[in-house]
């Protein structure tokens, strides 16, 4: 065996080992054929080596080069005849040595390309691209091809390789990133993490920038920018965008922005978290309509408390005054002593019934509430209590739906302690915060117990309390007692 | 508290219960008061008070034309209009907060009673009379709420049952005499029992009428806020 054969054995050899060590080592792509050309280039005695990836139908991108004059990410399209249309078509090495002969000699000329040979590299389903090596004089040696062809089953390897290899990585990557935002979705986080989320996976996940846009016909665009993430691509790249859908109609869309190297991202996968996005979208809203519903019907009942409080204060109540008055007249007006004492037992009788009356009627909606807001409310409530309560209010006039849900969150909170607390003393507060946030706190140092899940007085509660946004907490134990606390915000649309 | 004064006292009634309108008139009548004039809704009420200048207005705190508050309102606001004018409150409602709104920093003239306290015909001319000469009358079911026990622990366990009787009755606004009558004793045993009260509740001894009953008053509130 010649010298020379023999060291280009070895040569190759050491090529092979240098690109297996790399293929088995987890670097990017963008090295492993940079490395693919660096050795080709050894192997040429240091001639050039780029690699150009073929995109259908017609174009042609450079995704790596060792000493080339073409720099990696430049793309252009071929005319019918040219070196890259030869070489993808017939699948054979093509030479050029001098391009002023070729129509493709305009697009090689601006890098100073006179003549080149190229060989195809074939994958599984046809020719990725081609392997060239050019130069700036005269014809390249008469063995390049054979030398290059060596070397691209070399390359066909190691691409199909590294494709296979980047498709799984960014195949668990993005499974990996929907499954998360699909985990933000069903704990219904908020609308804007759940937005930030995905533009942030996905960027991570296809190395692009990724914007999410939500349309708005007020804006002059016509939409505006919800979420952004990944760092924006210079020069050539390419754009996928995918619709989001909101009820059948138009809500904005994805937008995926990513430079030309190799592989691509395809619609469907970005679809995938498009359709998260739709999820978490109408999740919302159906939460929020539910929220609005329940809202609704509590509306609903506290505007029949209030309109029996009316009724039974015109009605039932307004007669009993009348008994009461026309029995205490009759009384005075009896002078048999038998008539007398009938008459008393009437109005015994009738002056019980008012005083119950009244009570019912305070427990169904108290006038202090309506007339004097939640501070007078709480007094009275407080004024009714068999055991004595420290109160601290700092509260002005709220709104009455806000009023009444307040009330009657600390009436009931205090009617479970005064029965089942077994406490000597109660403390109530009632608070807002300047951020405008209503905080309730009921407390004994009783026996505790306090459970919502036990008699439906406190699930009702927190049903109103959910219905204006706000949260209800209870802490009971034997050792500390029980403490409820709720906090509600202040909606700014009240009634 | 007698009624034989030297000129019968004008009322005016406001009152959109017809029945009940009628009721108040008529007692009224039967103990010598005057009604000059009637309404059945307060603007009514309030014109009608300021061109007859009744002493006394009695007036139900729900009221047309808006069913709300009209009533206190006109009532409140007549007594800053015409501040020798008495205003009596009448109500459904035995909410001692609300009381003491009306009354707020005047007592003197100033009166809330429960509506079926009409029916106990002397005790509610005398409340009205009361008024009338600027004294005050605040319904016996609403101090008594006022003064629950729990309340107002330590002090009122200091009170003798007779003194606790005494002070509930100076709370509703009733004199030495109107008290005395009321719990069948001497002048002068009312006298003793009132000092004995100031005395244990800690307060400035005050004798005279309203600036009795706002000391009063004012211990209770303190005590419930």
């Amino acid at each position: 065996m010649e010298d020379r054969e023999l060291r280009r054995l070895v040569h190759e050899e050491q090529s092979l080992r240098n690109v297996a060590t790399l293929l088995a080592a987890s670097g990017p792509t963008d090295d492993i054929l940079t490395t693919i050309c660096r050795e080709a280039s050894a192997l040429l005695d240091g001639q050039e080596v780029t690699l150009l990836r073929f995109e259908p139908p017609n174009t042609v991108i450079c995704a790596a080069t060792h000493g080339g004059p073409i720099p990696p990410g430049v793309r252009a399209n071929y005319p019918p005849g040219s070196l890259p249309e030869r070489v993808g078509t017939t699948g054979v090495p093509v030479r050029a040595d001098d391009f002023d002969d070729w129509p493709d000699g305009e697009l090689v000329r601006p890098y100073g390309i006179r003549a080149a040979v190229a060989v195809p590299i074939f994958v599984e389903n046809g020719v990725w691209g081609m392997c060239s090596t050019s130069s700036p004089t005269g014809p390249l040696p008469p063995d390049t091809e054979d030398r290059l062809s060596a070397f691209a089953q070399l390359i066909w390897a190691a691409v199909a390789h590294t494709e296979a290899r980047e498709s799984l990585r960014r195949l668990a990557e993005e499974q990996a990133a929907l499954r998360s935002v699909a985990e933000l979705v069903a704990v219904e986080a908020s609308l804007p993490d759940v937005f930030h989320a995905v533009t942030e996976a996905a960027a991570r996940v296809y190395d692009a920038e990724v914007v999410l846009t939500e349309d708005d016909r007020d804006l002059p665009g016509g939409s505006r920018v919800v979420a952004r993430a990944g760092h924006p691509t210079e020069s050539a790249s390419h754009v996928a965008r995918v619709a989001i859908l909101f009820d059948d109609g138009p809500w904005g869309s994805l937008e995926v922005t990513w430079p030309a190297a190799i592989g691509t991202v395809e619609r469907h996968q970005i679809k995938a978290f498009a359709d998260l996005v739709a999820a978490a979208i109408a999740n919302a809203n159906h939460r929020e309509r539910l929220t609005q519903s329940r809202a609704r019907v509590i509306a609903a009942a506290d505007e029949a408390r209030r309109r029996l409080q009316r009724d039974v204060h015109d009605g039932a109540q307004q007669r009993l005054v009348h008994t009461i008055i026309t029995l205490k007249l009759a009384r005075d007006a009896a002078s048999a002593d038998e008539l007398a004492g009938f008459v008393g037992e009437a109005l015994k009788h009738a002056e019980e019934a008012n005083r119950q009356l009244r009570d019912v009627v305070r427990g169904i909606l108290p006038a202090s509430l309506t007339r004097g807001g939640l501070a007078a409310g709480i007094r009275s409530l407080i004024a009714e209590a068999s055991i004595p309560v420290d109160l601290v209010l700092s509260i002005p006039r709220l709104p009455p739906g806000l009023e009444t849900t307040a009330y009657f969150t600390v009436a009931e909170a205090v009617t479970n302690a005064v029965k089942h607390s077994g406490a000597s003393r109660l403390r109530v507060s009632a608070i807002l915060s300047e951020g405008g946030i209503l905080t309730l706190i009921v407390e004994d140092h009783g026996t505790g117990g306090a459970d919502i899940s036990k008699g439906s007085g406190l699930l009702g509660l927190a049903d109103r309390i959910e219905a204006r946004h706000g949260t209800l907490t209870i802490e009971s134990s034997p050792d500390h007692g029980t403490r409820i606390t709720a906090t509600i915000p202040v909606d700014s649309d009240d009634e | 508290m007698d009624s034989s004064v030297a000129q019968p006292v004008r009322v005016c009634v406001g009152e959109d219960d017809v029945l009940l309108r009628k009721g108040v008139v008529q007692v009224l009548g039967d103990a010598g008061l005057v009604v000059v004039a009637q309404a059945g809704d307060a603007s009514e009420l309030v014109k009608l008070a300021l061109a007859y200048r009744p002493d006394v207005v009695v007036i139900d705190i729900a009221m047309p034309p808006h069913r709300g508050d009209d009533g206190l309102l006109a009532a409140i606001g007549l007594r800053k209009q015409i501040p020798g004018m008495g205003v009596v409150v009448l109500t459904q409602y035995d909410e001692p907060d609300y009381a003491l709104a009306l009354i707020d920093e005047r007592v003197e003239g100033a009166g809330y009673l429960l509506k079926e306290r009409v029916g106990d015909v002397r005790e509610f001319t005398d409340a009205v009379v009361r008024v009338a000469h600027g004294g005050s009358a605040l319904d016996p079911t609403i101090v008594a709420r006022m003064m629950r026990p729990h309340h107002v622990p330590q002090a009122l366990g200091l009170l003798t049952e007779r003194e606790y009787a005494v002070l509930k009755a100076m709370a509703e606004g009733m004199s030495n005499v109107g008290i005395a009558r009321a719990l069948l004793i001497s002048n002068a045993a009312v006298e003793k029992h009132v000092t004995a009260i100031f005395r244990k509740l800690d307060l400035a001894p005050e004798t005279t009428g309203h600036r009795r009953v706002q000391a009063v008053l004012r211990y209770f509130t303190t005590q419930r806020s």
